[in-house]
């Protein structure tokens, strides 16, 4: 559900940041997917998913530094290119944009999960709130 | 008490902002050369960090938004990618600086040079921002800071001439044999150390580590202007201590033990000690400022969760750019880096990023979508624009005195 | 496409005189149900103007009533509103419109 009937895509979501059903960051709105062919009764695009991660935020970027970031983020990527969010879970359109899945399960969340599992989950501690 | 420790965020960000190593020598190194001719550059710099962190605390109370999460959604991916590789990079220069400094108030505490104090300094500010809640973290270092009040009481017993220090700050002259451009070049490194962008990052990023909400706006005000104020006020004290007994003696400054010497001159050993324990808690709140806001900035731009409020398992992206930061700080302070130098340049070219991060506070503090009735009223509107207008000509002027004066020489 | 092959694509009439960039895309929550989304966000129309950056900063909203200075420098308003289906073409960063299209001026626009 979005509050608004009527939304600016750059306004309203682009750059906006996600979170998942936990609350948990789960990145940050990097473009959006736009289906042509959606709904060829009409040929207005249809917005069918969020674009989030590396991928998608270097086409932005352009230039070189996209370039690199892009070739770099399909060559560690084992699936799909750019990841990406189906607008089925998204729950709430405000200040941030909600999801219903968690982070987890969600494409986007692969970079976390490789640095938790590869790396920080092995520091002594990493399992223990501050205290 | 509990009014005390609830202002600690404000007490920790100042101290760290306004007393890190290089702020402590440039404080210093002006009183020695300039007098009190620049207090004003602090003061200009004072009530615009006011300003803009309590834009930045309140709204990140009211709406959970923390500074860099702002920047990125106000600039777009492109401008804001700009500003966050100018702010971590001399972020890290910052953190190495700190690091040094830490070890170097070690060095001057046991006599052992700072070089072998360096894997233990940097490994006790990753472990502190690893396993030490914020709150805590924040009163220890905080309160410890407070030891650096010191300094006023050491002006004090040297029994000025109040009236000509008060002349010399409001009466602000080049001394002779002094050019214009390097009087204003530390105007600028005075300015800038005052308004550091880590301030705010890690001030916006703290109220959201400490669940601050619509009703904590009075406690962001009581942090704001107790925090930057003190800071303010020690700066100074700083300065005047180096007006007093460097300035007549033709005594320059570019090493902290020189920094210290009025102090023991004033007030003997306890003086001394009291003020390298100061020295330690500021060089290492600072540590922590930009250690965290490393963590900070980039998550925050990529949408990362971030902060030490979870387990660090949850934040792993986050604690990983922490660790790598702290890592790559100590390696280049191992080879021995002058740290001054490095804070010199950090603030300085620091100044030259302003604007990009203030703007986009004081755009999103007005956005009723994200601040409902809590928007600037007029009166923080008109300085904040002031402000911004000054940040520009500074962040203008910069670089091209930067290279006029060789850096100050 | 991607939102980001519209954004700032330079917009040009059937006559190939350029009407400015694309500001912002307008969007409409009429299309078919997606899940627990509710009705699909549809692309109506595209915001076309002068700079680029005014419109990400909301500053233009009448709701946003300060900073004057900002206001003025980062305010401006887009000039027009093109539907969707007064589009010819959108390709490399360049969007034709067809010959029979009548972009509306703005008066009180909400970008």
């Amino acid at each position: 559900m979005n509050d608004r009937r009527e939304l600016l895509a750059g306004l309203h979501l682009l750059d906006h940041q996600i979170l998942d059903c936990d609350g948990w960051a789960a990145g940050k709105v990097d473009d959006l997917e736009l289906d042509v062919a959606a709904d060829p009764t009409t040929a207005l695009p249809v917005v069918t998913a969020i674009l989030s991660g590396a991928g998608a935020l270097s086409r932005r970027l352009e230039g070189r530094l996209g370039r690199w970031v892009e070739s770099v983020d399909e060559r560690l990527a084992s699936d799909r290119v750019p990841s990406q969010i189906a607008f089925e879970l998204v729950s709430e359109i405000a200040s941030h944009v909600s999801v219903t899945a968690s982070r987890d399960d969600l494409e986007t969340g692969r970079g976390e999960r490789w640095t938790r599992e590869r790396i920080v989950g092995h520091i002594p501690g990493a399992g223990h709130a501050p205290e | 008490m509990k009014r005390l420790v609830g202002v600690m965020l404000g007490v920790l960000t100042a101290i760290g902002g306004f007393m890190d190593i290089g702020d402590i020598v440039a404080n210093s190194a002006t009183g020695a050369r300039f007098g009190m001719s620049l207090a004003w550059a602090v003061l200009l710099g004072t009530v615009g960090i006011v300003v803009y962190a309590e834009m930045a605390g309140r709204v990140a109370a009211v709406s959970g938004r923390p500074t860099f999460d702002l920047v990125r959604e106000r600039l777009g991916a492109r401008m804001a990618i700009v500003n966050l590789a100018a702010s971590f990079f001399i972020n890290l220069l910052t953190l190495t600086a700190e690091v040094a400094g830490v070890a170097i108030a070690l060095q001057l505490a046991t006599d052992v040079n700072y070089l072998l104090w360096l894997p233990l300094t940097a490994l006790l500010v990753w472990l502190v921002i690893w396993r030490v809640r914020f709150t805590l973290m924040e009163n220890v270092f905080g309160l410890m800071g407070l030891a650096m009040i010191v300094m006023a009481i050491a002006v004090w017993q040297l029994h000025p001439d109040w009236s000509q220090l008060w002349h010399g700050a409001s009466h602000p002259v080049v001394p002779s044999g002094e050019g214009h451009a390097t009087y204003f070049y530390y105007a600028i490194a005075l300015f800038g150390a005052a308004m550091t962008p880590y301030e705010v990052f890690f001030f916006s990023s703290g109220a959201v580590e400490e669940h601050w909400t619509r009703s904590d706006l009075s406690e962001n005000r009581a942090n704001v202007f107790i925090g930057f104020p003190l800071g303010a006020f020690l700066s100074l004290s700083l300065m005047a201590l180096a007006t007093l007994v460097l300035f007549p003696r033709g005594i320059s400054v570019d090493h902290l033990s020189q920094a210290a010497l009025p102090v023991s001159l004033s007030l003997g050993k306890i003086g001394l000690a009291l003020i390298i324990v100061g020295f330690f808690a500021a060089t290492f709140g600072a540590a922590l400022e930009t250690g965290l806001s490393a963590g900070y900035t980039i998550s925050q731009y990529f949408g990362w969760q971030w902060g030490k409020r979870n387990r660090p398992r949850d934040a792993s992206r986050f604690h990983l750019v922490v660790l790598v930061s702290i890592g790559v700080a100590m390696l280049v302070a191992l080879t021995a880096v002058d740290p001054v130098k490095v804070t010199e340049y950090s603030i300085v070219l620091s100044a030259a990023a302003l604007p990009l991060t203030y703007f986009p506070i004081l755009v999103v503090a007005n956005d009723p979508d994200f601040m409902g009735d809590k928007v600037n009223g007029r009166f923080g509107n008109a300085i904040g624009s002031i402000y911004l207008v000054i940040l520009v000509v500074v962040s203008l002027a910069t670089i091209p005195l930067m290279i006029i004066t060789k850096a100050g020489a | 496409m991607r939102l980001s092959d519209i954004l700032g694509s330079e917009v040009f009439a059937a006559d190939g005189s350029s009407l400015g960039h694309v500001r912002d895309v307008r969007l409409l929550a009429d299309g078919p149900e997606l899940g627990a989304f509710g009705p699909a966000l549809r692309v109506h129309g595209i915001l076309v103007g002068r700079g680029s950056l005014g419109a990400r900063l909301g500053l233009g909203r009448p709701e946003m009533r300060g900073p004057w200075l900002l206001k003025r420098v980062f305010g401006r308003r887009a000039r027009h509103l093109v539907d969707w289906g007064d589009i010819a073409s959108v390709q490399e960063g360049e969007i034709r419109l067809s010959a029979t299209a009548s972009p509306t001026s703005i008066g009180s626009p909400s970008a």
